[in-house]
């Protein structure tokens, strides 16, 4: 008898775990906590092309300090980001000649991505565009900056926005949906309410 | 090329490694003629986060939470990225603690300190911080006490303040406890460089 009720204790936690573990770690792209921090680089002078960009949240301090978002012709985005402090912390690609290259924002001090975020809603980091600062050798990569650049607008990207499909960018516990489409969120309501405001 | 970059982290923290700290003193007998103890500390405010230090790779744990204080017996102002010659002579303090090194009987300047804040996860990246401090050391002295360091920091590590502060009754009272009444502790708290 005890042995069946150890079994049938045993059996409920299997059952249980999964449930109480995927509410705990599945954030909800329509969450209204949830910001929308998004942006544009152009790597047209970098030794690679970049598919990934990481925010770093500064203050406000949680456990994923990291966020990281795709990169798509220069388009990157991410949906889930919570209140604090945050800037780029690096771009990352890979070329033919050049192999895996990380492009790296130094942590100590404000770039200028720095935004703050105090209230949900989206917001624009701006659209850059890369530029070599000083080359590196063959074991070194070489130092950049990256420059404010006039387009493509807010308004450009947002429209890219809602007509993107991609691999959803998420923090390192995140085990949602793989893809989002903007268009079929919550976001899309918001995104043409900021367009009509641009426009 | 993940092992190139571990390698990369490696080799820096190598050649702080071979530049090699004061060494701390367990006693006073230790201590040879023409050297004093130094005690002081150095705090960060707010302090580091779980976060803030990415450490990885063989050796690099022993960066974590401590700031690299440059010496020199002159004084001289950074112009550029530290290189190895910079930590020939330094400091590892533990943020929070009182570091008891040795040092020779003669003032010395701190030029600036460092942390690093990621080692393996491709390049090194590190906060500095400003000195332009200087020891007050006399020749027939034998142990010292210069002071907490105090940087003030914001979010982005930006160095807000630096202040001085004098924590003296309670570091006597330990040193006492530690050494002995053989060498009183002298407060020379550390002073802008000029």
């Amino acid at each position: 008898m005890k042995t069946a009720a150890c079994f049938a204790i045993t059996l409920l936690l299997l059952v249980a775990s999964p449930v109480l573990t995927s509410e705990k770690a599945q954030p909800n792209v329509d969450n209204p906590s949830n910001s929308l921090v998004f942006g544009y680089i152009d790597m047209s002078d970098a030794p690679t092309k970049v598919d990934g960009a990481w925010l770093q949240q500064v203050s406000a301090p949680t456990d994923a300090s990291y966020w990281s978002m795709g990169v798509e012709n220069g388009l990157f985005y991410n949906p889930f980001i919570q209140p604090g402090t945050y800037q780029l912390s690096k771009f990352s690609g890979t070329g033919v000649m050049a192999g895996p290259h990380e492009y790296q924002f130094p942590r100590q001090g404000r770039n200028e991505t720095a935004v703050t975020i105090d209230r949900p809603g989206l917001y624009f980091l701006g659209s850059f565009k890369y530029v070599t600062a000083q080359k590196g050798g063959m074991f070194k990569q070489g130092k950049f900056s990256i420059q404010p650049t006039a387009e493509p607008t807010e308004a450009e990207l947002l429209r890219r926005m809602l007509q993107d499909e991609r691999k959803v960018a998420k923090s390192k516990e995140y085990n949602g949906p793989k893809k989002i489409k903007m268009s079929e969120t919550s976001w899309a309501d918001r995104i043409r309410a900021r367009l009509d405001e641009l426009e | 090329m993940r092992r190139f970059w571990i390698l990369l982290a490696l080799g820096t923290s190598c050649v702080v490694a071979l530049a090699g700290p004061r060494k701390p003193i367990r006693s006073l007998d230790e201590l040879t003629a023409n050297e004093t103890i130094v005690v002081g500390r150095v705090e960060l405010v707010p302090p580091l986060r779980e976060h803030d230090q990415r450490l990885r790779g063989p050796m690099s744990g022993r960066f974590a939470d401590k700031m690299l204080l440059m010496v020199d017996a002159e004084r001289r102002e950074l112009t550029q990225e530290p290189g190895r010659g910079d930590f020939k002579d330094r400091i590892d303090a533990h943020f929070g603690e009182e570091f008891v090194v040795r040092s020779a009987n003669e003032p010395f300047f701190i030029t600036a300190g460092m942390v690093y804040l990621s080692l393996g996860h491709g390049l090194p990246d590190q906060a500095y911080f400003p000195g332009g401090l200087r020891a007050d050391i006399k020749p027939d002295d034998r142990a010292v006490y210069i002071g907490t360091i105090r940087y003030h920091r914001n979010e982005f590590f930006e160095i807000t303040r630096t202040e001085i502060v004098d924590e003296y009754q309670r570091v006597n009272v330990e040193f006492k406890d530690r050494f002995g009444d053989t060498y009183p502790l002298r407060k020379a708290l550390l002073t802008p460089a000029r």
